[in-house]
């Protein structure tokens, strides 16, 4: 009997000293943490993609509490621009809202696939550019691996049945991780402008007339036609292929019909529920 | 002076905690691939070691008294949880980048097999309190030497970019080895020099 209550009595000693001296501890090493941030946490969305800039979602809280702009969501796009906004009292801002766009149509018979048929190596666009080899082909289109949609942290990304990678609009949140995937930086982040549907170059063929036409049917022979005919002055040819500004783009489809290729694509955005 | 040098000295080199006793090896190799935090993990472990000794050497006392010595386990787990609770407190206080850079390892400390083991075979040897404060120190020592050295072998051999099957976990095991080997030469050598 005497031997339970020692026992207790000793072990509930060490634990009573103990909390004692934690309680005391805790008071007076506490580290003052804004109490909002709690609440900035619960709006972010929490994916840490990193789309705003900032390593994850505590950063990125972290530093709107220091006066960052609350609009470089791109997950929580525009609502939660608004609650921020609502807590934290400053203007919301307009919410800009991204996508990537992978800038390669391609066909199903694109020399880089015939090339790949004899390619043993790992299946990875990433390691199919580092080798060294010669081609006929374009040597600037998707690959086709898909390195991008391994990368989409959404699963926006896939591959068609021409083993081209495509974006998702209504996935995509323009988190921009796929860019700086691509071997071949096809991949690139459009910010949407008054437009709800622009014009853009589907291609990065740098090769000219028959070469680029042998290569691959859906290419840009960087011909200028669309140069001539556009209203806005937008277009401009670099390397052969035709770069449209979509920040001054009108969406009026002009460069689209003169287009001997058809290189030239509507990219639209989709309004994603908020 | 010269026991107490003794008793230091082969705590560090001849009964490496880590490396010749296989204690406390997921903060060893957990933390050592920078050599910032493996020296914060170092010293936060031997300030563990020393305060635990501090407060259970006692507590043994009291055990051995009332014939309680089966509590031994579960008194020195509730000091050292106690300790490192404390010393997380302070550290994010204090240090708040060390703390970012140990992250989980701290708080496991709690639960790292050196600083109980240190505590309970101090008292097996038959230590007096000031013999097992100086054991404690020089366990802890040990302990931040092993890590210290451990983390340049780290750097070395990631620059040595090994090849892939190797590369991470089973590379650090490797190097870890034939570390842990280098130590076993030391085996003899306070014997002689100090002639306890």
């Amino acid at each position: 009997m005497n031997s339970i209550v020692l026992t207790i009595a000793l072990v509930g000693c060490i634990g009573l000293v103990g909390s004692v001296i934690l309680v005391f501890a805790s008071k007076k090493l506490a580290v003052q943490e804004d109490e909002r941030l709690a609440d900035v946490l619960a709006i972010l969305p929490g994916a840490n993609c990193g789309s705003c800039g900032y390593p994850g979602c505590e950063g990125y809280a972290k530093a709107m509490l220091a006066g960052a702009p609350v609009n470089s969501c791109g997950p929580g796009g525009a609502s939660a621009a608004q609650r921020l906004s609502e807590l934290l009292g400053v203007d919301a801002g307009d919410v800009v809202v991204k996508r990537a766009i992978v800038a390669c149509r391609g066909t199903a018979d694109r020399v880089v696939l015939q090339e790949r048929a004899v390619y043993h190596g790992a299946h990875s666009c990433r390691i199919y550019a580092t080798m060294g080899h010669l081609s006929d082909g374009c040597t600037d289109g998707c690959i086709g691996y898909g390195d991008c949609m391994a990368t989409c942290p959404y699963g926006a990304i896939s591959l068609n049945k021409n083993h081209v990678a495509v974006v998702d609009p209504a996935v995509c949140i323009g988190c921009g991780l796929c860019t700086t995937i691509c071997p071949r930086h096809l991949i690139s982040l459009v910010e949407k402008s008054d437009v709800d549907e622009v014009s853009f170059v589907l291609c990065h063929n740098t090769l000219t007339g028959k070469r680029a036409k042998d290569s691959c049917a859906n290419t840009c022979l960087g011909c200028r036609k669309c140069v001539k005919v556009c209203p806005q002055h937008c277009i401009e040819v670099v390397d052969n292929v035709a770069h449209i500004d979509i920040s001054k783009c009108v969406g009026c489809k002009v460069c689209m019909g003169v287009c001997p290729e058809g290189a030239i694509y509507p990219l639209s955005w989709v309004s994603k529920p908020a | 002076m010269a026991q107490y040098a003794s008793i230091l000295f082969s705590m560090i080199l001849v009964n490496n905690f880590v490396l010749v006793k296989f204690l406390g090896i997921c903060p060893f190799l957990g933390v050592s691939k920078k050599f910032d935090s493996a020296v914060g993990m170092g010293f936060a472990v031997t300030l563990v070691m020393v305060l635990a000794i501090a407060v259970t050497w006692p507590i043994q006392q009291l055990l051995d008294a009332w014939g309680l010595e089966y509590l031994q386990t579960i008194a020195f787990i509730l000091v050292i949880a106690t300790l490192v609770q404390l010393l997380e407190m302070a550290m994010k206080r204090y240090l708040p980048p060390l703390h970012a850079s140990l992250g989980v390892f701290l708080p496991l400390i709690t639960t790292n097999c050196a600083v109980l083991g240190v505590t309970i075979l101090t008292i097996d040897e038959g230590y007096t309190y000031p013999q097992a404060l100086v054991a404690g120190l020089g366990a802890g020592l040990g302990f931040l030497l092993a890590m210290v050295i451990f983390s340049g072998v780290r750097r070395r051999v990631e620059e040595a970019e090994p090849p892939e099957v190797f590369q991470g976990m089973p590379i650090t095991l490797i190097s870890a080895a034939i570390t842990a080997m280098s130590f076993m030469g030391f085996s003899g050598v306070i014997d002689h020099l100090f002639g306890a």
